[in-house]
C-alpha cells in the first residue's frame, strides 16, 4: 500500500503523459480499488465516451488490467459476468524510468535493439507487424523484415520483451468446500491472495508462451489467409491433410506476427536495476573486486525466482563468470574465496561441490539504511545522526541513559534531539513507570523500521512530486519567456538540475518500493 | 458516575505509547518562504555526469512523444474547450489528427468487449501510421513569425506536406466528423444521463447494486 503522496505522484505522472481526463479516471481507480465501468463513470462524473477512451489508453499502456467476475443479479439468482478494472500501480511509477530501461538494453544489446524497445515503451503494446512498420517508417524503408525479426527475437530471448497478458480473464468463483479448505490452509500458511492478485495470475500468459519468440515469418500474410481459406473449403481426403497442416503452420505464423501483442517485461528491468544498485553499494563498501564477483554471480544465476532475493552458485560457475568480466581475469581463487567471505556468503555443502549463497536482501537493507541515515544527518545534524545510527543498529528499545552514554552526549541535548526526531515520526517512544519506591519515569526509544521506511517512502514521493511540478512550471516559463536570453539560460540550467535530481529521487523510490 | 471514573482512567492509561498522545497544537503562522532555511550552493549540482544527461534527454523525449501522440486525450468539455479546440486545430494544420485506435489492436482477446463496442475498427493502411509524432512546441505566434522570416522556404515545405495529406484528406474529414459526432453524443448522454431510465443502453442490467 502506498501513502497519499505516492498516489498524487502517480496521478501527476499520468496527467503529464496522457492528459487530465485519463488522470481523473486513474485517480478514481487508485482511490476506490477495482471498479466496474459504470461505477467509474459515476465516480468521475465524466461522459461515458471519455471514460471508455481513457480506459482503453490505460489498458494499452499496461496501467490497468481488466478481469471479469460473476455477479448475482436480480431476484432469480442469475449470475452475469461483470468486468472490473484494476490499476497496476507499479507500472505507472515505472513510466518515469523508461529512459533507464533503454540505457540497459543499449548497453547489453546495442543501439538498434534499444530503438525497438523505445517503440514498445512509447506505444505500450505492439504486434510484430506494427514494430516492423515503425522500423520501416523511421528508417525510411531501409529496415528489412529479417533484420527486425532477428533483433526482436533477441529482445524476447533476453526476456526484455514478453507476451501481453489476457485482456479479460474470467475468475471462477470458489465453491464452498474449496473455500473452507482454503481457509484451513490460509490459517497455517498466512498467505491470502486478494482478488486482484488472482486476476494478475489468471491473466498471465503460459510460461512456455511468455518468452517464445517468433520462429519464422510468412512473407505475405494476406495471401496466406486467402490460400488457407481456399484449401479449407476444398479439402477432402488425406492428400489435403498435408496442405492443411502446412496451412495451419502458416496461420500460426500469420497470427504470431499480426495478432499477438508484445510488451516490455518490467520485472526483468527491475531486476537489472536492483543488480546495479547492489553492485554499486558493494563497490563503495568493499572495493572493485568484490563488485566484479557479485556482478558475475548475479549474471550467472538463472533468475528463476522473480524476487531475486539471493544468488546461489558453485565455485566453478563463479570463477567462470568472474573470468568473463573485464578486470576479473586477475582474480585468483583465494581472492575470490576471501571476497565471498567478506560478502557474508553462506556455504551449503552439496554432492557436486559447495554452493555459495549471497543474500541480496542484506545488501538492499544496507542501501536503505545508508539512505535514511544520510537523510537524518542532513536534516538534524551530526549528533542526531549518531543517535539514530545507534538505534537502528540496536533494533530494540533503548533507555535514555544508555543512549546518552553510548553517544557521548549530555542527557539534555540527547533528549532535545530525540524529541525532535519523535515529532517527525523517525523514532518511537515508550514511557515506563518504575514503581520501585521512587517513582521514576524512564523513556525508551526505538526505531520502527517498517513504519519508518513507509514514512520515508511517502516523503520521497512527495519530493518527487514537488520536483515534477517545479519542472513543468519551469518549462512553461521557458516557453513564455523566449526573448529574455539571460532568464532563459537560467531557466534551462534550473531544468537540467531538476531533471537530474528527479532521476536520483526515482532511484530512491526504487530502493524503497520495488527492490 | 462510575462511567466518568472509568473514562478518566482510560485517559491516563493512554499516556504511554508512541505518537498517539493528544497534544495541544501550537498555533503558528504559516510562513511561505522561511528565512532560516540554509540552501546549499547550486554550483555543487551543476556537474551533471553525461550518463544522467542522456537519461534526462531520453525522459524528455518520451514525454514530448506522448504529449503529441493520439494517446493524449483532451478534455472536450472545459469552459474554453472551443477556443482550445480551434487553437489546436491551427497548430496541427498540415498534420493529420490521429485516432489512437489506429495503433491498437481493438479486439476481444486484448480488451474487454464493453469498451470496444463503440470504437472504430477496421484495417488501416500502414502508410497512414505516423511513428515520430512531432508537434511544434513553438506557440502560434512564433510559427507565424518564422513563416515571415523564412518566406519561400517554409511555404514549399508546407505545400509538400499538404500534397501528402491530400490522400488522407477524406479520411481526415471523416475522422473529424466522427470526432464531432462522438463529442455531441457525449453531451447528449450527459444531459439525459439518468440512472433509472437509461434509454440509450438497453442491453445493460436494470438492477445494479449501487454502493
Amino acid at each position: 500500500m502506498v501513502g497519499q503522496h505516492g498516489i498524487n505522484y502517480a496521478v501527476c505522472l499520468i496527467s503529464t503523459h496522457f492528459g487530465d481526463v485519463v488522470a481523473k479516471v486513474c485517480e478514481c481507480l487508485i482511490r476506490h480499488g477495482s471498479l466496474s465501468f459504470l461505477e467509474v463513470v459515476r465516480f468521475t462524473e465524466l461522459p461515458q465516451g471519455q471514460v471508455k477512451n481513457s480506459l482503453l489508453v490505460l489498458i494499452q499502456h499496461n496501467c490497468v488490467q481488466a478481469f471479469s467476475v460473476p455477479k448475482t443479479v436480480g431476484m432469480g439468482g442469475i449470475t452475469k459476468p461483470v468486468t472490473l478494472y484494476m490499476i497496476l500501480f507499479d507500472n505507472i511509477i515505472h513510466r518515469m524510468r523508461f529512459s533507464k530501461f533503454c540505457l540497459i538494453v543499449k548497453e547489453h544489446l546495442g543501439h538498434q535493439s534499444a530503438e525497438f524497445l523505445e517503440g514498445f515503451l512509447q506505444h505500450g503494446r505492439l504486434t510484430f507487424e506494427l514494430l516492423f512498420d515503425r522500423a520501416a517508417g523511421l528508417t525510411e524503408g531501409k529496415a528489412t523484415r529479417n533484420d527486425v525479426l532477428a533483433k526482436f527475437n533477441e529482445l524476447v530471448h533476453a526476456q526484455y520483451v514478453e507476451r501481453c497478458p489476457k485482456g479479460e480473464p474470467f475468475l471462477e468463483p470458489k465453491s464452498d468446500e474449496e473455500v473452507s479448505s482454503i481457509r484451513k490452509r490460509i490459517k497455517s500458511s498466512g498467505d491470502t491472495r486478494t482478488i486482484e492478485q488472482e486476476a494478475i495470475i489468471a491473466a498471465a500468459p503460459l510460461d512456455a508462451d511468455r518468452f517464445s519468440g517468433i520462429i519464422s515469418l510468412t512473407l505475405n500474410t494476406e495471401e496466406v489467409m486467402k490460400d488457407v481459406n481456399n484449401t479449407l473449403e476444398t479439402s477432402a481426403g488425406s492428400k489435403r491433410k498435408h496442405e492443411v497442416l502446412e496451412a495451419d503452420e502458416d496461420i500460426q505464423n500469420a497470427i504470431n506476427t499480426t495478432e499477438v501483442l508484445w510488451r516490455v517485461n518490467y520485472e526483468k528491468f527491475v531486476r537489472c536495476l536492483k543488480k546495479k544498485a547492489c553492485v554499486a553499494n558493494v563497490r563503495s563498501r568493499l572495493g572493485l573486486d568484490a563488485a566484479i564477483v557479485l556482478e558475475a554471480m548475479i549474471d550467472a544465476n538463472d533468475h528463476q525466482n522473480i524476487a531475486m532475493n539471493s544468488v546461489t552458485l558453485s565455485m566453478n560457475s563463479i570463477i567462470e563468470g568472474v573470468r568473463g568480466k573485464p578486470g576479473g581475469i586477475s582474480l585468483t581463487l583465494e581472492r575470490v574465496r576471501a571476497i565471498l567471505k567478506q560478502l557474508g556468503s553462506e556455504l551449503c555443502p552439496e554432492e557436486s561441490g559447495a554452493l555459495y549463497t549471497i543474500g541480496l536482501k542484506g545488501i538492499i537493507e544496507n542501501c536503505q539504511n545508508d539512505e535514511v541515515e544520510s537523510l537524518v544527518l542532513h536534516k538534524y545534524g551530526k549528533e542526531a545522526y549518531r543517535i539514530f545510527r545507534m538505534l537502528i543498529l540496536a533494533d530494540r528499545l533503548i533507555a535514555m541513559d544508555q543512549i546518552s552514554d553510548n553517544t557521548f552526549l549530555e542527557k539534555k541535548e540527547a533528549q532535545k534531539i530525540l524529541c525532535k526526531l519523535w515529532k517527525d515520526d523517525y523514532v518511537e517512544m515508550e514511557k515506563v513507570n518504575l514503581n520501585a519506591g521512587v517513582r521514576a519515569e524512564v523513556f525508551l526509544w526505538k526505531v520502527n523500521k517498517k513504519f519508518l521506511w513507509e514514512h520515508v517512502l511517502n516523503d520521497i514521493f512527495h519530493t518527487a512530486l514537488n520536483i515534477s511540478k517545479k519542472i513543468s512550471q519551469v518549462t512553461e516559463e521557458c516557453q513564455v519567456l523566449k526573448s529574455d536570453e539571460e532568464k532563459d539560460k537560467r531557466l534551462k540550467r534550473a531544468r537540467r538540475i531538476l531533471e537530474s535530481a528527479l532521476l536520483k529521487m526515482d532511484d530512491a523510490i526504487m530502493l524503497f518500493h520495488d527492490f | 458516575m462510575a462511567f466518568r471514573g472509568r473514562g478518566r482512567g482510560r485517559g491516563r492509561g493512554r499516556g504511554r505509547g508512541g505518537s498517539f498522545e493528544f497534544r495541544m497544537a501550537k498555533h503558528e503562522p504559516f510562513i511561505l518562504f522561511p528565512e532560516d532555511v540554509k540552501l546549499p550552493n547550486v554550483s555543487a549540482f551543476e556537474n551533471i555526469p553525461p550518463e544522467d544527461k542522456t537519461l534526462a534527454i531520453g525522459k524528455i523525449k518520451f514525454e514530448r512523444f506522448w504529449k503529441s501522440s493520439p494517446y493524449y486525450l483532451e478534455d472536450s468539455r472545459g469552459q474554453n474547450a472551443e477556443v482550445e479546440y480551434y487553437a489546436e486545430k491551427l497548430k496541427r494544420k498540415g498534420q493529420e489528427p490521429q485516432y489512437f485506435g489506429t495503433y491498437m489492436k481493438l479486439n476481444v482477446s486484448h480488451f474487454p468487449a464493453e469498451l470496444i463496442q463503440g470504437q472504430r475498427r477496421g484495417q488501416v493502411a500502414s502508410k497512414k501510421l505516423r511513428w515520430d509524432t512531432k508537434r511544434d512546441d513553438l506557440s502560434l505566434f512564433e510559427q507565424l513569425e518564422e513563416k515571415d522570416k523564412d518566406g519561400d522556404g517554409k511555404e514549399d515545405k508546407e505545400k509538400e506536406k499538404e500534397k501528402k495529406g491530400e490522400d488522407d484528406e477524406e479520411a481526415e474529414e471523416d475522422l473529424e466528423k466522427e470526432e464531432a459526432e462522438s463529442s455531441e453524443d457525449d453531451y447528449i448522454q450527459n444531459e439525459y444521463f439518468d440512472d433509472d431510465e437509461d434509454d440509450f443502453n438497453i442491453d445493460e442490467q436494470p438492477d445494479e447494486d449501487y454502493y
